[in-house]
């Protein structure tokens, strides 16, 4: 077996990617994000490559678009108590601080939370330029949806886990104006995800998200990793992925980005902000 | 003071759905001596009903809050003869933990059929809004309290004036004595599950159109209304009614003046202070019997 496409959860991958380098099997991210799956490499000798930029770089990109795109100078934030909510939470009151930006609230909440009527309200006299909201979709949607209900119009952004065309659906109309930072969207201005984009919906009669291209991305980067080793040997594969596809493009991220992994096995570049509107997530500035 | 009355109207709405759940709770411990973990799930099946019925089926409100109650009733008479007839007369950790079996039972057979994502219903309700003075509610939230005034006090009514509710309170105050003056012990059992899975349903029905409906959902509801209970007095109806509204204006108070992470922990120190200080709960007598 030359290569492996996989897994999601990122505390799976840090536990499978020391056997794979034991087996000399190279693992291509099926989703992981974490930044923990990448860090757990071996620099200049990774096993487990991930083709898109971590979950800190979707964070901090987050985080610097509340500032510059949407020029915000007071920020609420809003998270769960979980470890993500709590961490993005962190890194964005960081980033945003160092920015020059105020943070005017900070409001945690259980995961599955009913009511936020009253939290919103408080929000609303304190009149942020921006509200971030660091969890899961679901609560994401909640929270969305109650602010509109509470008189509550304002930018809201939101984490990673809020890209999903769910997301949209359970928060309703109130989710017009909504921005979240992603990794690929059909309409990118990157000529291979549009061409992928394209070729996906005419396929299977839906667009493509973000996950349909990241598949697409590490499975092709894998064949061709492939095809350049010459054989099925997955420690020839690995000196490929790991040295020899910086030409290779992809079809996440911005133009001409390229399969050119660093020393850890990730490929960083900048997320887009989208903002929902009409009911679908559109780039800004694309 | 504007905010506060707006802080205060967002407590009532949250309170009168706790007041719904846990009505049925104390009802079910009050007569019948079962304490009901899976309570919250009547809630949540209440929720899910509602949506099929609305949504999936398109069914007028009234047609669909007809079918919540004639699915919480089924849920109650099944909840009956596993909980109660089934367990009477063994210990009562048996009903204890055989009813949080059911719950997760009830979970995870949602979980299989609807799947995991939340579901909301939709109705032309959520666009429209009151206002009362400073205070603004949109129309789903403002319509919990006055229906739970109405199903509570009609509630009560019964319990007071109806020959079904006289028996209901002969019941919980000794099945014995009750039983001989007549009382059909087994008739009351069954209207006292599905009196409260009908509350709890029709409360998780009525919020489904405000907060998102999910299989977990009756986990942190059953809490509340847990310590609703307790603050309330385990077995006092007029005592969770007080109770729930009193645990929803403080939830929103912590939530405005202190942090909202604090939110979910008060009602909980409250209930360990009132079963050190007052057992018997704010509303309830301390019982002797010989």
């Amino acid at each position: 077996m030359p290569f492996i496409v996989g897994t999601y959860p990122t505390a799976v991958v840090v536990a499978a990617s020391k056997v794979s380098r034991e087996y000399g099997v190279p693992m291509l991210s099926g989703g992981s994000t974490g930044a923990a799956g990448t860090e757990a490499n071996t620099p200049g000798d990774p096993w487990f490559f991930r083709c898109w930029p971590d979950s800190n770089g979707q964070g901090h990109d987050t985080a610097m678009a509340i500032v510059n795109t949407f020029g915000a100078k007071k920020v609420a934030i809003i998270h769960d108590s979980s470890n993500y909510g709590t961490t993005l939470a962190a890194q964005v009151t960081r980033i945003v601080s160092d920015a020059g930006g105020e943070i005017v609230s900070k409001d945690s909440f259980n995961v599955g939370e009913a009511d936020f009527s009253t939290m919103l309200t408080r929000i609303r006299t304190l009149k942020p330029d921006a509200v971030y909201i660091g969890g899961w979709a679901g609560d994401g949607a909640t929270i969305v949806r109650q602010a509109a209900g509470v008189g509550l119009r304002t930018q809201f952004v939101g984490s990673g886990s809020m890209v999903s065309d769910d997301f949209i659906k359970l928060a309703g109309p109130a989710s017009e104006g909504f921005a979240v930072a992603t990794l690929y969207e059909p309409s990118t201005p990157n000529e291979k995800g549009k061409a992928f984009g394209e070729a996906f919906e005419a396929e299977y009669g839906q667009s493509a998200g973000t996950l349909n291209a990241l598949g697409y991305d590490s499975t092709s980067i894998g064949i061709e990793a492939l095809r350049r080793a010459g054989e099925s040997d997955g420690r020839k594969v690995q000196e490929v992925l790991n040295n020899g596809m910086a030409d290779f493009p992809i079809a996440m991220g911005p133009a001409g980005t390229t399969a050119d992994y660093n020393e850890i096995g990730s490929v960083d570049f900048k997320n887009f902000i989208a903002v929902i509107k009409d009911g679908k997530r559109t780039l800004s500035g694309a | 003071m504007d905010l506060f009355l707006q802080y205060l109207a967002n407590g009532v709405v949250v309170g009168s759905s706790y007041v719904l759940v846990a009505v049925g709770l104390t009802l079910i411990f009050g007569i019948l001596h079962v304490v009901n973990f899976a309570h919250g799930e009547f809630y949540m099946l209440g929720g899910y009903a509602g949506i099929t019925a609305s949504t999936a089926f398109g069914l007028p409100l009234p047609v669909s809050l007809a079918v919540v109650a004639a699915v919480s009733c089924l849920l109650g008479l099944g909840a009956e003869a596993l909980l109660h007839r089934g367990l009477k007369n063994q210990d009562q950790t048996s009903s204890i933990i055989a009813s949080f079996g059911l719950a997760v039972a009830l979970q995870n057979a949602v979980m299989v059929t609807m799947g995991p994502q939340p579901e909301l219903m939709h109705t032309e309700l959520a666009y429209k809004a009151i206002e009362l003075g400073p205070v603004f509610l949109p129309a789903p939230r403002a319509l919990i309290p006055p229906a739970m005034l109405i199903i509570v006090g009609a509630l009560f009514a019964a319990l007071r004036w109806t020959w079904t509710g006289r028996s209901l309170r002969a019941m919980a105050q000794h099945e014995t004595v009750a039983r001989l003056c007549g009382v059909k012990v087994r008739r009351v059992a069954v209207i006292t599950f599905m009196l409260g899975a009908t509350l709890a349903g029709v409360a998780g029905f009525m919020m489904s159109a405000v907060y998102m409906v999910h299989p977990l959902v009756g986990n942190m509801i059953v809490l509340k209304a847990f310590i609703v209970v307790i603050i309330g007095g385990m077995g006092s109806p007029l005592g969770a009614a007080a109770a729930g509204l009193l645990l929803g204006v403080i939830e929103s108070m912590t939530s405005a003046y202190l942090t909202n992470g604090l939110r979910d922990v008060v009602g909980f120190l409250l209930v360990i202070a009132v079963l050190l200080f007052r057992p018997q709960g704010l509303f309830g007598r301390s019982l002797e019997r010989s």
